[in-house]
């Protein structure tokens, strides 16, 4: 981001955005794929163009908190938050017209965008999901104008919840 | 009874004094109105003054650090190394249901 003047205020470092979109395709290839069921696996692919913008804004909103709270690094529940955000926004999944719809596909760019989120945060965090809770943050990513903030708040509340042990 | 000139010019000029009188009056009342308003804005002016000093900047430096500073509390971890994220994600692959959920497929029968 740049003023009239040319003086760069917000400028993310190119290695950093190099860096996570190369971990971002690795989590599709060797980790997101492997976990569908091998019924849906032809029925999309990955435009790696969409996630490279997807993860160009994340690093765009990042900076700008950063440059705003004064942090060195963002804590967990942002990062998780603003990837979900900018990945659920860009749709970097494409569905191919032959594909076989259902429900797994349908929702194949927000459970991406939750999993990649989810990576920021310890796995027994994750282990206490319920299914009723994850069809619901589909439906808020899909329905609801949630923005980033408010995702690093309810990640918070998750993250708490588990911590003392409570299923959500 | 005989009504003159002179009768008459006493009668005006006692309702022109009486008109002066009324105008003196009401001025010095508006006026005394004004001193009295000032005066009692000077005493709030004071009583604020007053309690600012009670209160003081520091103290309110102090009272407002938790809002103003709460937003730079959060450092976040930083891994050079972002195959940390990749083990992450696999052991919530591999440990925990977020597939069986992603896997579901929901339908009207």
């Amino acid at each position: 981001m740049s003023m009239e003047g040319g003086e760069v205020l917000i400028n993310p470092e190119e290695k950093d955005i190099k860096k996570r979109f190369e971990t971002l395709v690795k989590l599709y290839e060797e980790q997101f794929c492997l976990g569908i069921e091998e019924k849906h696996r032809d029925s999309f692919f990955l435009s790696k163009e969409l996630l490279h913008c997807a993860v160009t804004a994340y690093f765009d909103d990042i900076y700008k908190y950063k440059a705003y709270a004064g942090s060195k690094y963002a804590d967990r529940h942002k990062q998780a938050a603003y990837t979900i955000i900018w990945i659920s926004r860009f749709h970097p999944i494409q569905i191919k017209p032959e594909a076989k719809i259902s429900t797994t596909v349908l929702t194949i760019n927000e459970a991406f965008a939750l999993y990649a989120g989810f990576m920021f945060l310890d796995p027994a965090v994750i282990s206490k999901l319920q299914g009723s809770f994850y069809q619901h943050l589909i439906y808020t990513l899909v329905y609801r104008e949630l923005p980033a903030k408010g995702w690093a708040t309810l990640i918070y509340l998750m993250e708490t919840g588990a911590m003392k042990g409570v299923q959500f | 009874m005989k009504f003159d000139f002179v009768d008459l010019f006493a009668v005006i000029s006692a309702f022109i004094g009486a008109g002066i009188a009324t105008v003196e009056i009401i001025s010095i009342w508006k006026k005394k109105k004004e001193l009295r308003e000032a005066e009692k804005r000077r005493k709030m002016e004071v009583e604020v003054m007053n309690s600012l000093d009670k209160t003081g900047y520091s103290s309110i430096k102090n009272a407002t650090f938790w809002l103003e500073h709460e937003r730079q509390r959060n450092q976040g971890d930083h891994y050079e190394d972002e195959s940390v994220y990749l083990n992450r994600a696999k052991t919530i692959r591999e440990k925990t249901p977020l597939f069986s959920y992603i896997n579901t497929n929901y339908s009207l029968s």
